[in-house]
């Protein structure tokens, strides 16, 4: 019998639940194609206006779409009782808590990734930029996951905390959103967009160290 | 009943045992050892802490004083069952074997035989919410037998069981009492009717309130 362990078990199952929930796994990115797909309806469809706020566009929208999804991180598996069961025995709880937040990004903000190519199309943006505008959301999604994890795990245990969530994310969540679309306009602008994808990286890197810690402890206390 | 006991090594115990939730004690604490082979029964009146000791027990939640000493690997079943109702009864009894990563045993079923043993094979490929309230406590209890633990801590087993039901539970434990496991388990109506000795550990709510 071949062995596995308790993280690659819950992260099969995570997908593999997202699978069966199928449109509501969906929602961020259906959320980001209506969003790409009213722009230029609303503004115009002149392509030097749009190819100059298209960056802004696309991430305000897979920013607001990584906030949609947070609500469903951790409650399904506090009300059937599967959250509980991560401190019984010896789990690696820290590491449990960051493999969800893996399968979480994966379901939710990778599908973005793989679309943006199709939404830079609709936004007239340009195509040399077009690499680093899906570098910058490679490096500034999980950032939205990972801090937006935390404040679910924290607004767990209240009560209409989706509201609450989006107020308390936001604010830690907005440099992810000004750096993000600064690497790319600097780009677009002519300029080096280096020293913005080095703060993405620096905060990745911070809240991938820091964040899945300081969640287990805010899960624990969402379940006493 | 506690004399042949007293030579083996207690699989769980618990001193002086306390919780409190915002500095209100819930239940007065409590001393108290399970034994390899024997079970303790929790008893006491609704809102006495009973879940609470048990989720204490399961290291689910942190003691405010007192010690729990765990010798060995726990499987706890509470109120909630923890079922996906999404995936199938056998993709459920998967997951439970492979995420308490156990090492194997001789008493480990396949989640194709421990359905059988539910009573749930009919229903293998059939979703977990298609299953009525008492299947789905089978299928809870289910996950112990693909994923053996050296302690049971069970939360009112019999909840929503037919009488056919509550004797599979009585025979589980019997089994696993048997082969040296310990057992928690509250009930407040029906208890369990076993031939191993069973200790009784009555909760006393402090403070009298709930």
């Amino acid at each position: 019998m071949k062995q596995h362990s308790p993280i690659t078990a819950l992260l099969i199952r995570d997908i593999r639940l997202s699978a069966r929930k199928g449109a509501q796994s969906l929602l961020p990115l259906v959320f980001l194609v209506a969003v790409i797909a009213m722009v230029p309806l609303g503004i115009g469809p002149g392509p030097d206006l749009l190819a100059k706020i298209a960056p802004g566009m696309i991430w305000v929208a897979a920013f607001l779409a990584g906030l949609l999804a947070l609500d469903g991180l951790f409650r399904p598996d506090l009300i059937d009782g599967s959250l509980e069961q991560w401190w019984v025995g010896n789990q690696p709880v820290v590491m449990l808590v960051a493999t969800r937040l893996f399968s979480h990004w994966c379901v939710s903000a990778l599908p973005l990734i793989l679309f943006t190519p199709i939404a830079a199309q609709m936004l007239y943006l340009p195509n040399e930029v077009l690499s680093l505008m899906m570098l910058s959301l490679v490096l500034g999604t999980p950032i939205i996951s990972l801090v937006g994890g935390l404040g679910a795990a924290l607004t767990l245990g209240a009560r209409g905390s989706s509201a609450l969530l989006g107020i308390l994310v936001f604010p830690f969540a907005v440099p992810v959103l000004i750096f993000g679309t600064g690497a790319v306009s600097t780009a677009v602008d002519g300029l080096s967009s280096k020293p913005f994808l080095l703060l993405l990286s620096a905060l990745l890197l911070l809240s991938i160290t820091l964040v899945p810690v300081a969640t287990a402890s805010a899960l624990k206390l969402s379940i006493e | 009943m506690t004399q042949h006991s007293i030579q083996m090594e207690a699989a769980l115990s618990a001193i002086d045992v306390g919780f409190c939730r915002h500095n209100e004690p819930i239940f007065e604490p409590v001393t108290f050892q399970v034994a390899a082979g024997s079970l303790a029964l929790v008893t006491g009146p609704n809102g006495c802490g009973k879940t609470t000791l048990i989720r204490l027990l399961a290291g689910i939640i942190s003691p405010s004083h007192g010690q729990i000493n765990r010798q060995g690997t726990v499987f706890f079943l509470g109120h909630l069952p923890a079922i996906k109702h999404e995936l199938s009864c056998l993709e459920n009894l998967e997951f439970a074997r492979r995420f308490y990563e156990r090492t194997p045993h001789y008493s480990m079923l396949s989640p194709h035989e421990a359905l059988i043993k539910a009573g749930l094979y009919d229903k293998t490929r059939e979703p977990a919410q298609t299953l009525s309230a008492g299947q789905r406590r089978r299928l809870g209890l289910s996950q112990m037998l693909v994923a053996p633990a050296d302690i049971w801590l069970l939360d009112e087993p019999y909840t929503s069981l037919d009488i056919e039901g509550c004797e599979w539970v009585d025979a589980l434990l019997d089994r696993h009492l048997s082969q040296g496991g310990a057992a928690v388990v509250t009930a407040h109506q029906r208890k369990p009717m076993l031939s191993a000795a069973i200790t009784e550990v009555s909760l006393k709510s402090a403070g009298g309130t709930t």
